[in-house]
């Protein structure tokens, strides 16, 4: 293990917060628009292929020997090196989208006359100096902004659940089966982000061995889950299609005993934290690849990182829909290539070739 | 370098502090004394396909007397422009704002740009409540007698509380009015008619003052119709919405008894055909009434048969209501009790195969059993005879 390394809840609380990320950007628009007012399904179907996936990556992972590791191991130093490269160069890409969806979200929710390339670069540079530190400072932002997170989402649930019509979401039809299967499909593909964290196995010895990851991935059904059954029960699937942001909609209407209203801008910024501990994450990944690859210092490979990320987000489209292409089909058809494509390969080769 | 890098990010944090706006450190703070609260929004039909906006604006204090605009334009963002122009020094700030009041003829000419309005501006909410004024403008209601001392929200905010506990109307927001549409293609406001102070004794401020009376019918986004308010505690029943609404009851002596409403439930129940076309549907009801006045022999209330009695009468009485609602949704071919979502929740394969034309071909029948559970008896009628011997 390397200096710097990080223990259990660490590890775990870094998982929650920066899938939150994802998990608020496409949950639970991306399923309802597929599924309609059966999207509530998608989360408990989703539940045995996640936990496969958090296993598979426990037998692909040991002490000491991380992602990068099974690589060069299965595919040979030069060529393995040249596909950690090209995941690498991929998270600088998935990070730049991240930055960008931020950035749309920021002004399309609260500052309409902003323009999104200062909330792209602004984010890109406080980040940078994260992603040059230490592992562990990344892990100890999310254990700090975990119980915020959780805090908001919990209000919000409360208000959204106790005041939601619930009657319309039990009424199947088989013709709701294929669709529902797709949204379990996007559930498994939005948390198998959590398989990147492999690279960095070496600083925590547990990582994936422990089925507390089992744990945490039920967790983050749940708030899937949640997520979308307040929304079905406050908006239906017709209206919550139609809303960019049903969620922050959700958020803006809260009114606590009428002493506390209109905390949506409030939302908006601990949803920042998640951004920033999941862009974080990307970019410090990406740079210590990179700086394995290429035998370079990491924090010019962390600047060089920020750098690409910030230059994506900038070139990206900024309408929505061209923001809804990235985030519903792009970014997760890449995700799925690497995770569910190249991982099991680059397995089955280790074990033809008894590397692994 | 990582302390370099440090030390740039937190200098730029100044330029995002919003600082440099007016060269002061409160240029983004805004002192409620030169804010204008609107509390109220009204939208009417103005010339040429534009929109009259009408803003009822909250007295804060001595420096914040608040107040009253109305402006035309063409759309409603050049009418909300032109607000501002005329707010003089103050700023209006609808973040606060709680209530829509459309006009007749606006809502009859489509809803469609206000409720797009609502959803997409970062002030105004989704949980905004909405009236349609019944037989006059939302200009009317807002504007008043034109006084500074009149507001419309403090009877709008009125109205809301009791139609809460009387159950003659509901005031629906904006998302479940916009959720009705979406999911049934109709939706019901809570309707509103002006009364001028001639035509009955307030004891409120002189001039324009709002009743709550029945429902408007939306669908499509269109205004269609009313439903009047003696049927209302019909749509209230099969919505859920049933508050104390009080009936009275003729006796068979001539006397009178009048009764509230405490608690009631309806389901429906579709009735499918063996080939999966719609026979109908069962509305059964289940009311729960209590004595609140017997002009009539105290000496019947007690009495089970006489009970049993008013009972029949009350649910023959609730069965016309709510047949007479589901011939007006019939009529104008507008599900707005959302009876397709219950035959949906039924048979979702049969109900998708339902053809356009359904809810005009609906054959209904209803069923309603009512239960005088509280009488409040007493050992004598309360009367002022007496007086001691």
């Amino acid at each position: 293990m390397e200096n710097g390394s990080v223990n259990r809840r660490q590890m775990l609380a870094l998982a929650f917060v920066a899938l939150l990320s994802p998990v608020a950007r496409r949950f639970p628009s991306g399923l309802v628009a597929v599924s309609g007012s059966a999207a509530w399904l998608a989360a408990p179907l989703a539940a045995i292929p996640v936990l496969l996936m958090i296993f598979f990556m426990k037998a692909l992972l040991r002490e000491g020997r991380g992602l990068a590791e099974v690589f060069e191991l299965s595919l040979g130093r030069a060529v393995g090196r040249a596909g950690i490269f090209i995941v690498s160069l991929w998270l600088c890409f998935y990070g730049g989208f991240v930055l960008r969806s931020a950035a749309y979200r920021f002004t399309s929710t609260v500052y309409p006359s902003a323009g999104a390339w200062i909330f792209v670069i602004f984010s890109a540079a406080v980040c940078l100096p994260i992603a040059i530190g230490k592992f562990p400072s990344i892990a100890r932002m999310a254990v700090l902004f975990r119980p915020l997170l959780l805090f908001a989402l919990a209000l919000v649930f409360v208000f959204a659940i106790a005041d939601g019509d619930f009657r319309g979401l039990f009424s199947f039809k088989e013709s709701d089966t294929v669709p529902v299967l797709k949204s379990s499909f996007t559930v498994l593909n939005t948390l198998s982000v959590v398989c990147y964290l492999g690279f960095a196995e070496n600083h925590c010895g547990e990582a994936f061995k422990s089925l507390r990851y089992a744990f945490w991935a039920l967790v983050l059904l749940a708030i899937t889950e949640l997520l979308c059954l307040s929304c079905l029960g406050i908006f239906g699937a017709e209206l919550t299609v139609k809303l960019n942001y049903p969620f922050f909609m959700l958020v803006r209407d809260i009114n606590v005993f009428n002493s506390f209203a209109r905390m949506e801008a409030l939302a908006l910024a601990l949803w920042m934290f998640a951004d920033a501990v999941h862009f974080s994450l990307l970019l410090w990944l990406a740079s210590r690849n990179f700086s394995r690859c290429l035998n370079l210092s990491s924090s010019l490979c962390a600047l060089a990182a920020a750098a690409l990320a910030a230059a994506v987000g900038l070139a990206l489209p900024s309408d929505m829909l061209g923001v809804g292409l990235f985030s519903e089909k792009i970014v997760p058809f890449g995700n799925a290539l690497i995770i569910f494509g190249l991982l099991p390969l680059v397995f089955l080769l280790g074990r033809i070739r008894k590397k692994i | 370098m990582k302390k370099y890098l440090s030390l740039l990010i937190a200098a730029s944090c100044l330029l995002l502090s919003g600082c440099g706006g007016g060269g002061s450190i409160y240029s983004n703070y805004r002192a409620t004394e030169h804010l204008l609260l609107v509390q109220a929004l009204g939208a009417d039909t103005a010339e040429d396909d534009g929109v009259t906006l009408s803003v009822s604006c909250q007295k804060l204090s001595s420096d914040n007397s608040g107040g009253i605009i109305s402006r035309s334009a063409e759309s409603i963002t050049r009418a909300l422009s032109s607000l501002q122009d005329f707010s003089a020094d103050r700023q209006l700030y609808y973040s606060h704002a709680e209530y829509v009041l459309l006009g007749e003829d606006y809502a009859a000419a489509g809803t469609d740009n206000i409720f797009d309005y609502i959803a997409r501006d970062n002030q105004l909410r989704l949980g905004i409540y909405l009236f349609v004024v019944k037989g006059g403008s939302a200009k009317e209601l807002i504007c008043g007698p034109g006084e500074d001392s009149y507001e419309v929200s403090k009877t709008l905010s009125s109205i809301l509380r009791d139609t809460r506990t009387q159950g003659g109307s509901h005031v629906f927001t904006a998302r479940e009015t916009l959720r009705s549409l979406s999911d049934h293609g109709a939706a019901l406001v809570c309707a509103l008619r002006p009364y001028t102070t001639e035509d009955s004794v307030f004891l409120l401020e002189a001039g324009v003052n709002p009743v709550a009376e029945g429902y408007g019918i939306l669908k499509g986004g269109e205004l269609v119709g009313f439903v009047p308010s003696e049927i209302s505690q019909a749509a209230n029943l099969i919505m859920g919405n049933m508050g104390s609404a009080g009936i009275t009851l003729s006796d068979s002596e001539g006397g009178r008894l009048s009764l509230e409403y405490e608690k009631g439930k309806a389901d429906i129940k579709p009735r499918w055909a063996a080939d999966g076309s719609l026979e109908g549907i069962v509305i059964k009801a289940k009311l729960q009434a209590n004595l609140a006045e017997p002009d009539t022999d105290i000496k019947h209330v007690t009495d089970s048969a006489f009970l049993s009695q008013m009972e029949d009468a009350l649910s023959r009485d609730m069965e016309k209501k709510i047949s007479s609602l589901l011939s007006l949704s019939r009529e104008l071919d507008a599900d707005f009790l959302g009876i397709k979502a219950q035959l949906r929740r039924s048979n979702g394969e049969n109900a998708a195969a339902l053809p356009d034309s359904w809810l005009k071909n609906l054959e209904f029948s209803v069923e309603c059993e009512t239960k005088i559970s509280y009488t409040r008896e007493l050992g004598d009628q309360m009367s002022a005879e007496g007086g001691g011997e």
